[in-house]
């Protein structure tokens, strides 16, 4: 088969096979069946440049993964981005099978880019028609995989990755682990399910097969070996890999603004210039607390902010905070990315808050209201 | 700010910490001062009420006096003052309970430092009667180059405030200066214990849900008085309770 030719950082596969054997051995069956069900989801993609020979096949890059029936597919960026010219490739097409193979009775649909999100290194892309060009009906119902809450995924949560690893063949194949931690400020979650070559912009799914995660890159930790002394490396060792996956919520951030006006028109096959858009510009957390009674602005309060629904302040789980000046005004040590949050408040004299907020760049400044606590 | 005080006294380390807080007093924590003279009055005889329950030690409450620096001397200012650059000043504080007294500052940018206990004084427990000084010695708290306003939170308590203790780690007293104290502070349940204490008139109706920091008279001409209104517990501070206010400090 044509390699598949990922971006990602990984030299190597990681797991052994016993440590794979263990992780598999606390999955139910039911668990299991829906993992499956992912598979019908997942795709290869394969791409090509205008002035390629006619008789060259397209290349196979990485996976993706169907995230809504009527042919939208989520992919990262590297897998349909020339790494030379830094440009997308002229010719994207996705592969898919009922049962992962590619190798017989695979489709291949012709892809069009819609939403880039170069931060994240995720697109968006539409099947606007089959491999000869002819225009997919409206009415074509696609396998697409069911998004889960990504922001909901805990530590040590069972993961499984799915797609068309380079040394996989052309079935698909998939790799079991668990979420091994969360980096919210840097938008990852990390495991160690084996993420390799043409992993990328595939599918990690949770336990009940929903998708929480694209494989985006892995991080190896190797060290050089000097093995004849002459003070140069000849080889290196590695010691473990940590698999880095884009929280599916980007995803759904991106699809909604596939029905705004921020996406092109894509129901033909013509070549058109996908958005390109920013959506994890942080953002800087600022406002005011203040008093719900005199209306008075608090000062000294303390501001912490969580992962959405998060209940229990930890260090783990405290993204950012401040405390408020004499105008009761606040910033965030930290900017986050736009997303759902929960924000804490704590001030004396008045009653703990909480409350969920949304923060986008263009969200005003936050104003906190603050009960005095109670008389006795 | 600088301690310009801090070369004559053996606690210079002491006084150097706390005068890189800027202070500006401008006026006191309570309700916004009314115009009318009906309502200063009232202030007034809300004042009388409580240097009442404090010298007759009918409630936990405490005094304290701002003094600044004129010449060689330290004389007591109105709250009300502002303060510029290179003036220094000194609090004085007495309590008229067994307890603990916390002095924390809210710099104009919201970083908080604890004051008092400092590393050197970790023993913040108060005996009624006794005057304390802070800086203590000859130290004086400078007036830097930043304006602004600065918060002193002043905190009493019968009981020890364990994230106020913890500050005591940070070299600077900082609050809050990593996730781990930040993240204690958010999940503390010392919010939930706080019942504000309230003022009340002869009448005993609520008048205000703020700590009533009255102007003093008699020797603290110019200083304050806070006291704990004769109220539920009466006046007397339970365990697990705190009562804040503020004194916020100008710097034009």
């Amino acid at each position: 088969m044509t390699a598949l030719l990922t971006v990602a950082v990984m030299r190597e596969p990681a797991a052994s096979t016993t440590q794979l054997a263990k992780k598999g051995l606390s999955i139910s069956p039911e668990a299991r069946a829906l993992v499956r069900q992912a598979i019908a989801s997942t795709g290869l993609i394969l791409v090509r440049n205008s002035n390629d020979a006619p008789t060259q096949a397209p290349r196979a890059r990485g996976s993706a993964v169907i995230v809504r029936s009527d042919g939208i597919v989520v992919t990262n960026n590297h897998v349909i981005t020339n790494d030379r010219t830094g440009r997308l490739y002229d010719e994207m097409f996705f592969g898919l099978s009922r049962d992962g193979d590619q190798s017989s009775a695979s489709t291949r649909y012709r892809l069009k880019p819609l939403i880039i999100n170069t931060e994240n290194d995720l697109a968006l892309l539409r099947i606007v028609a089959d491999y000869s060009g002819n225009p997919v009906p409206k009415s074509f119902t696609f396998p697409s995989i069911e998004i889960g809450d990504s922001r909901k995924v805990k530590t040590l949560d069972d993961l499984f990755i799915v797609g068309f690893p380079e040394k996989g063949g052309l079935t698909v194949t998939i790799s079991p682990g668990v979420v091994e931690g969360k980096d919210i400020l840097g938008n990852w979650i990390k495991t160690d399910a084996r993420v390799i070559h043409g992993n990328s912009g595939g599918a990690a799914v949770n336990s009940e097969g929903k998708l929480v995660g694209i494989p985006t890159k892995v991080v190896a930790d190797e060290q050089p070996i000097d093995t004849d002394g002459d003070g140069f490396p000849d080889d290196y060792r590695r010691y473990g890999a940590v698999g880095f996956l884009r929280p599916s919520y980007l995803v759904v951030d991106m699809l909604t603004r596939v029905d705004s006006k921020d996406a092109p028109e894509t129901n033909s096959a013509a070549p058109s210039t996908p958005k390109i858009v920013e959506s994890s510009t942080l953002v800087a957390v600022q406002g005011v607390v203040k008093s719900s009674t005199t209306g008075r602005p608090i000062a000294g309060a303390l501001v912490g902010l969580l992962p959405f629904g998060e209940t229990t302040v930890s260090e783990s789980t405290l993204l950012t905070w401040g405390s408020t000046n004499a105008e009761g005004e606040f910033k965030l040590n930290r900017p986050v990315p736009p997303a759902k949050y929960t924000i804490k408040a704590k001030a004396f004299a008045h009653e703990f808050f909480t409350a969920d907020v949304e923060l986008r760049p263009t969200s005003p400044p936050l104003v906190i209201e603050m009960r005095a606590a109670s008389v006795r | 700010m600088s301690d310009r005080e801090g070369k004559r006294s053996a606690n210079m380390k002491i006084a150097l910490r706390l005068l890189l807080v800027a202070m500006l007093l401008t006026s006191v924590a309570t309700n916004g001062l009314s115009e009318d003279k009906k309502a200063s009055q009232k202030k007034i005889d809300e004042a009388a009420h409580a240097r009442g329950l404090f010298i007759k030690k009918q409630a936990d409450a405490m005094s304290i006096l701002v003094l600044k620096r004129e010449g060689d001397t330290l004389v007591p200012v109105d709250p009300s003052t502002s303060f510029k650059a290179g003036d220094q000043i000194k609090l004085q504080f007495q309590s008229n309970f067994e307890g603990y007294i916390y002095i924390v500052n809210i710099a104009p940018n919201g970083k908080r430092k604890v004051l008092f206990p400092y590393p050197e004084a970790t023993d913040n427990a108060v005996q009624p009667d006794e005057r304390y000084d802070l800086p203590p010695g000859g130290n004086t708290i400078e007036f830097d180059q930043e304006k602004g306003i600065e918060v002193l939170q002043v905190i009493m308590s019968h009981d020890r405030i364990p994230y106020l203790d913890a500050a005591l780690k940070d070299p600077e007293g900082y609050l809050s200066d990593s996730a781990s104290s930040a993240a204690a502070e958010l999940q503390g349940g010392i919010a939930k214990k706080v019942t504000p204490v309230v003022p009340q008139d002869d009448k005993n109706k609520v008048r205000s849900r703020d700590i009533i920091l009255a102007a003093g008279k008699d020797k603290d001409e110019k200083g304050s008085v806070i006291a704990i209104p004769d109220t539920g517990g009466g006046g007397r501070l339970k365990s697990g309770e705190i009562a804040p206010f503020e004194i916020r400090l100008k710097h034009n």
